[in-house]
């Protein structure tokens, strides 16, 4: 499915683990995945990553190459119309969920002296870590943290390394992303797809968000699918 | 001081708290080793009773230990 998103699309999915990390928090949720699509250009941009085009088939690079990056969002701008820009829907968020930046930071210290304490008796925690992802993936080892201070559901497990698990209602939005672009007749996935999959899903945060901030929605998904109707003719 | 030398002498260290210390660390390694092997073997097909079997626990222990946080199953992959 990832092979169908554009390279807009892949950088508000990249986003939102930025988002998440920045704010500190051990899961992406769907508010992260909104918080991406509120920004113009994330950084993560700059890394060329093409759809594929034996995926994609005919004309499945439109998406990816043509005005989805090189111009701000459309997403953003329609977001910011609607009342959901970035500032306040990142209020919003730590309003909800917190911001846990410095605690992030705390947990990341604790790994490095992990790393110095295990490297006192022989081990290379890197080495294991890079052992461990060769099979199964980058940030597949997490080390818990033994004594939670905080018993989130989440936070024991989840914390410390470098990879952010999506929640399964954010996986669910990225699906929902692939049936909206399907639904369409599309055979791309762009920023727009992945805003209408959050307004599909519509029981996650994200979804509680744009209902605080008094959005449109109905009026935001016909923009949505206006955009890129436009953008496909 | 070489990076070699430091290792040896700190591996070497009766100092309790280096010591101890490198106890939490490697428990929580163990600790993120053994849910993802689980994790794995769950995901493999694995049953409960066989993975405590390999892990030399018993069944409600390991079951009672992850279930609770094994990934939900992929519904794609359904």
């Amino acid at each position: 499915m990832f092979e169908r998103f554009t390279k807009g699309a892949r950088s508000a999915v990249i986003g939102a683990q930025q988002e998440a990390r920045e704010l500190g928090h051990t899961v992406i949720g769907t508010e992260h995945v909104l918080l991406a699509l509120t920004t113009d250009a994330g950084p993560a941009e700059a890394t060329p990553s093409r759809a594929d085009p034996r995926q994609a088939g005919p004309g499945g690079d439109r998406g990816g190459d043509r005005g989805d990056e090189r111009s701000p969002s459309a997403v953003a701008v329609l977001l910011r119309d609607a009342g959901a820009d970035r500032q306040r829907v990142r209020a919003a968020i730590v309003a909800h969920v917190g911001d846990r930046s410095a605690e992030a930071t705390a947990l990341a210290d604790r790994d490095a002296e992990d790393a110095a304490a295990l490297k006192a008796i022989g081990i290379d925690l890197n080495a294991v870590r890079a052992a461990i992802e060769e099979n199964f993936g980058a940030g597949s080892l997490h080390l818990p943290q033994p004594a939670p201070k905080k018993k989130g559901i989440f936070g024991r497990f989840y914390a410390g390394s470098g990879h952010i698990p999506f929640s399964p209602r954010a996986k669910k939005v990225l699906e929902l992303s692939l049936r909206e672009a399907l639904r369409l007749k599309h055979n791309y996935i762009a920023r727009e797809h992945i805003m209408l999959g959050i307004l599909r899903e519509g029981e996650g945060l994200a979804a509680l968000i744009l209902a605080e901030l008094e959005v449109d929605t109905t009026r935001l998904r016909a923009d949505l699918t206006d955009a890129l109707s436009a953008r496909a003719a | 001081m070489t990076e070699a030398t430091d290792l040896a002498a700190a591996a070497g260290s009766t100092d309790p708290r280096v010591g101890l210390r490198a106890v939490v660390a490697l428990r929580r390694l163990l600790e993120g080793l053994e849910r993802l092997q689980v994790a794995n073997a769950r995901a493999k097909g694995w049953s409960w009773q066989e993975i405590a079997d390999a892990l030399e626990v018993t069944r409600q222990g390991v079951h009672k230990k992850h279930a609770r946080l094994m990934p939900m199953q992929d519904p794609r992959e359904g």
